[in-house]
């Protein structure tokens, strides 16, 4: 992609996939706003550098939109060159055809994707880190993304990569000192330097590692996964939760045979809700299969709910890791068991919750919170306003840790880890300070790449195409 | 008139250095060297070598130059630092005899027949078409085709003891007039620099039973490779270590206003990581000792050098805080610490063959670049010698940052403009695990095949790279797998160099100490070296892009300092970008971002 040539680019900024008010279609490159004097009704050279002017779109001569035109002189404009920007009525024809009378007249050609932005990092207007961050935001589809993105265009990361960086050349130079300098600082010194340095790089980089520990899937799309074995009621909580029914709901053991996902929404982040297949020792091939997914799928689940019915507790010794790596066990038609067992059950699972089918009243574990024993129907409104909320506390909670959602990002922290404690092993166990040096060197290609100073051609190209046209 | 091939002005290491190398390589050439001074003095520590310095001793010495061959001769104290800190970073230091050195040093020069030792001082340098005119203060005047300038502290010279301000490039000799006054109409851009050192002591005077001793290192090897290893030509002389006490630098803190470094009497900028012992007491507010080594001057031992506390303060000042050093109670004086002021020119204007890019045949070496220490001087002496002598026959010598660390400084001193003197550390060699004291004769064969003076040292040269070769190819092929090889030095870490050498002894081979330490610790380093070259070569792909200096410059984006530092330095590739000092990551990723 980086043969392209420099010359004036075109696309619609907004999208075209269908009609609307209202379009925004950019130009950017061109060498003389003059040069456009035949498109427009009004003249050109008296336009006002960043002010909305009405003007009449003209080809040949004819008027064929009317539209708001604003003119950003370069290099005070996002991509740093001359940039027309036309607000047209949004009706696709009307678009299509307003970009091809400015290509047909040779004025710019069709824009690559991504390629306002390339220029715009070309032109310094924006850093590799930036463009990350414009990236993200622009394809986020959930808020953590949108504010990642955002904070990436501001700089916020790179902020602390640049501190990162400085701790680093610390280290180095604690390094360097008790090689150059040894007899004016002396040994002991020398080594508490590295030693303070090696350890405060450590910290940080641990603290980055750690905001990197969730996996960006599970915070992007996290999943709510429903689990147990076969009817406990599973499809019930999940068509109440979907509040639609999608599952087959049957008193014969083994009607959902595989999963089923849909999503449902909770404070504006999509969740992926599933229904796993019914959990339990069967022969036949493809519910063993189903069976088999949903242990996979429950394993990965950023939700875990776990359901087994009061009267098949002493199952639940079979079923023990998951639920106890459950975030919710519900254990349903708790009205069958007695007193004393709901007593025992809360006891041995601070994660459970108790359902009855009788009277609609829940007994809440000591974990799940405050909430007073219910009084409504076994599974229904009062259970899932509870588990939404559940599941809207453990997300803001993981999401306030401030995850590092950008793959490259996490890939190079991920390196910066490795060769951290790698160095720091070095430094504990190598007596020739040059290799332990050539060691710590390895971390600073690292932190260099992190902050952008390194940009392989390929990994450009990437983010870039990833951008839709226009953009 | 007279009339010379090349003329060197100034009779220091750097001076000396060119002088000698130039007249082997067969020019007639003119050394003018103020009167008073001995030739190849050493006005501070008469040490030669240290951490990286060493290496560049055996650099020069590889080379064909005087200076590690004349340190061994007179050399009265050996040590090896970083012995315990690995082979890399191992460097050699000689305390010398000051007395007996620059004795050698001129008998050598003086046996070299096309080679005229002047006596005088030169007041005006002047640029006519095939070369320039040098007036010298007796009247004289010479024609010259080439001049390296070797001024040392010289020029605009200022001493600065106390309140008491002299002219003088040092204690009792006179300054030279100012670059701009001596070179006219030259218009060469100059800074201010300031050093400074230590008053002497006399040995008498010193309870060196307080002090603890450091003996000569008798394994230590010697700079010069056609001496034995090991031999020492004169009697050696012992060192003392004592340390600063909370009063002494009481003394100093309570002086403050009288000391030219902090009063503003000396507007010069000095070094950082030579500090005085007024800087590291206001710098270094915390600590409340700093060691002191006690380094004997010359073999008659008449007085010491006090190592770590050079100083400007008044002589009173002097005394006092000297006093309270345990050992130095009772110290006399034989000359006060004073500090000196200079003019050093701005190295920029130099390309790698040190010669001045605007103006044919006018070389610079020494301390008159910003540089500090014997060893920088004379490493930019030689090559500025043999560049300035190939000049004549259209051939030049660079060496490269990859494999010398005199090819680290000389392209550090083009490419960043000094703000303060620059002195070689390791760290300023990116290759420093390839670039060592024992493979010196390795990496520099083929600098030094280029002169062409097949004497006794190309065909020692030759002698050892023949017999490294074979020794590498025969173990490796013949004999043992490369792999096991290895495998017995890296298992005996410690002493790499004896583990080889008892694998070859027991396999009945003999190789020299000097060929089986290097292949030895080659093989120790290998694997090292192997990932630090491919670290190096990610990089190098985007360091040999070209950038556009003056658009970086312009840019609003780039912080102020930065764009000053990219104008002065004018990088030309990315790498050049990269070595400048001083400049931020980001705007290295700006750069980048836009090259790739």
């Amino acid at each position: 992609m980086y043969l392209f040539d420099s010359g004036p680019i075109i696309a619609c900024s907004t999208g075209i996939k269908e009609n609307s008010a209202i379009a925004v279609i950019r130009l950017s490159g061109f060498s003389q706003i003059e040069s456009l004097a035949e498109f427009f009704s009004i003249d050109l050279s008296s336009l006002k550098v960043r002010e909305a002017t009405r003007a009449f779109l003209l080809n040949s001569g004819e008027k064929i939109d009317d539209i708001i035109l604003t003119f950003f002189k370069a290099p005070n404009s996002f991509t740093g060159e001359n940039l027309l920007e036309l607000s047209v009525h949004g009706n696709r024809l009307n678009v299509l055809r307003i970009i091809s009378l400015f290509i047909d007249k040779k004025i710019a050609r069709l824009a690559h994707n991504g390629e306002f932005s390339y220029r715009a990092y070309r032109n310094k207007k924006l850093t590799f880190n930036q463009v990350e961050g414009l990236s993200a935001f622009l394809t986020a589809s959930t808020p953590l993304m949108l504010n990642q993105g955002f904070s990436l265009i501001h700089g916020e990361l790179f902020s602390e990569y640049e501190a990162l960086h400085d701790t680093f050349l610390r280290l180095k130079s604690a390094v360097e000192l008790s090689i150059d300098f040894l007899d004016d600082v002396g040994p002991e010194s020398a080594n508490f330097e590295i030693k303070k340095w090696s350890s405060k790089l450590k910290e940080e980089v641990d603290s980055l590692k750690r905001r990197t520990l969730l996996s960006p899937e599970s915070l992007l799309t996290p999943s709510v996964v429903i689990a147990g074995p076969p009817n406990a009621g599973k499809s019930t909580l999940f068509n109440m939760l979907l509040s639609e029914e999608r599952a087959i709901v049957s008193p014969i053991p083994g009607t959902t045979r595989d999963y089923l996902t849909e999503s449902i929404v909770i404070n504006g982040t999509p969740f992926r809700l599933t229904d796993t297949a019914g959990m339990r020792d069967i022969n036949e091939q493809i519910e063993g299969e189903g069976i088999e997914r949903a242990k996979k799928l429950f394993v990965k689940g950023f939700y875990k709910i776990f359901l087994l019915q009061g009267t098949e507790i002493y199952k639940a010794e079979e079923f023990l890791l998951e639920i106890q790596s459950s975030d919710l066990f519900i254990v349903t038609h708790a009205d069958l068991l007695k007193p004393e067992s709901h007593a025992r059950i809360l006891k041995s699972y601070p994660n459970a919750i108790l359902v009855s089918l009788l009277d609609g009243s829940i007994e809440p574990g000591e974990n799940c919170g405050s909430i007073e024993p219910l009084l409504a129907g076994p599974i229904g409104p009062e259970l899932t306003a509870f588990i939404r909320g559940a599941i809207n506390l453990r997300y803001a909670e993981k999401t306030s840790e401030n995850p590092i959602l950008i793959e490259r990002h996490r890939e190079v922290i991920g390196q910066l880890s490795e060769r951290v404690d790698e160095s720091i092993k070095t430094i504990d166990e190598e007596s020739d300070i040059a290799i332990v040096s050539s060691k710590i060197n390895e971390i600073g290609a690292v932190v260099q790449e992190l902050i952008g100073i390194i940009t392989p051609e390929a990994l450009l190209t990437s983010i870039f195409s990833n951008f839709c046209i226009g953009k | 008139m007279n009339q010379y091939d090349i003329s060197i002005i100034g009779g220091g290491h750097a001076g000396a250095e060119a002088a000698h190398i130039a007249a082997r390589l067969g020019r007639s050439v003119a050394l003018i060297s103020i009167p008073g001074v001995e030739i190849a003095s050493a006005p501070c520590n008469p040490a030669i070598g240290g951490v990286g310095k060493g290496q560049v001793v055996r650099e020069i010495d590889a080379l064909g130059g005087m200076m590690g061959e004349v340190s061994d001769l007179a050399g009265i104290q050996f040590r090896t630092l970083n012995d315990s800190k690995g082979f890399a970073v191992r460097s050699t230091r000689i305390q010398i005899d000051k007395n007996l050195y620059p004795k050698i040093i001129r008998e050598r020069l003086d046996s070299l027949k096309n080679l005229t030792i002047i006596s005088d001082q030169v007041v005006l340098v002047s640029k006519i078409d095939d070369g320039f005119t040098l007036t010298l203060r007796s009247g004289t005047k010479l024609l010259s085709k080439k001049i390296i300038v070797t001024t040392g502290t010289f020029l605009g010279g200022l001493l600065h003891c106390g309140a008491n301000v002299t002219e003088g490039g040092r204690v009792s000799v006179a300054a030279s007039a100012s670059l701009a006054t001596i070179f006219e109409n030259l218009n060469l851009k100059s800074f201010r620099f300031k050093t400074g050192t230590p008053p002497r002591l006399y040995t008498e005077s010193i309870d060196f039973s307080q002090m603890h001793i450091q003996e000569s290192d008798a394994s230590t090897v010697n700079f010069h490779s056609l001496h034995p290893r090991e031999q020492r030509f004169i009697p050696q002389k012992a060192c003392y270590l004592t340390r600063t006490k909370p009063e002494t630098l009481e003394i100093i803190r309570q002086a403050r206003e009288l000391s030219p470094i902090f009063n503003g009497q000396i507007k010069g900028v000095g070094p950082r990581y030579c500090p005085s012992i007024e800087d590291k007491a206001f710098r270094y507010p915390d600590r409340n000792g700093h060691h002191i080594f006690i380094e004997p001057e010359s073999s008659d031992g008449l007085t010491v050098y006090p190592n770590g506390i050079s100083t400007s303060l008044p002589p009173l000042i002097q005394e006092r805080f000297i006093r309270t050093i345990p050992g130095l109670e009772r110290a006399m004086f034989a000359v006060h610490g004073y500090a000196v002021e200079y003019d050093a020119i701005d190295t920029t204007q130099l390309s790698r063959t040190l010669m001045h890019k605007e103006i044919d045949g006018l070389y610079f070496a020494g301390q008159v670049n910003g540089t500090s220490g014997y060893e920088e001087a004379a490493g930019q002496g030689i090559i500025a010698g043999i560049n300035a002598a190939l000049s004549f026959s259209g051939k030049k010598l660079i060496l490269d940052r990859e494999f010398s660390y005199i090819g680290v400084m000389i392209e550090d001193l083009v490419l960043n403009e000094r703000d303060e003197p620059y002195r070689l550390f390791t760290a300023r060699a990116e290759n420093r695990l390839s670039i060592r004291e024992d493979n010196t004769l390795l990496r520099m064969r083929k600098y030094r095949e280029v002169l062409g003076l097949n004497d006794e040292l190309d065909r020692f040269q030759k002698r050892a790279i023949f017999e490294y070769n074979s020794l590498k190819s025969f173990v490796f092929d013949d004999f043992r797998s490369n792999e096991s090889l290895k495998e017995v030095i890296l298992q005996n870490k410690h002493d790499p160099v004896g583990a080889y050498r008892r694998v070859l002894t027991g396999s009945g081979i003999s190789a020299t100490d000097l060929v089986t330490e290097m292949v030895a610790v080659e093989l120790y380093y290998e694997g090292y070296v192997s990932l630090a070259s491919e670290q190096t070569q990610r990089l190098s792909k985007l360091k040999s892009k070209r950038v556009d200096w003056s658009e970086i410059a312009a840019e609003n984006n780039v912080s102020f300092e930065c764009r000053q530092r990219i104008r002065s330095a004018k990088p030309e590739t990315f790498g050049d970008l990269m070595s400048i000092t001083g400049l931020r990551p980001a705007t290295l990723a700006y750069v980048a971002g836009r090259i790739s």
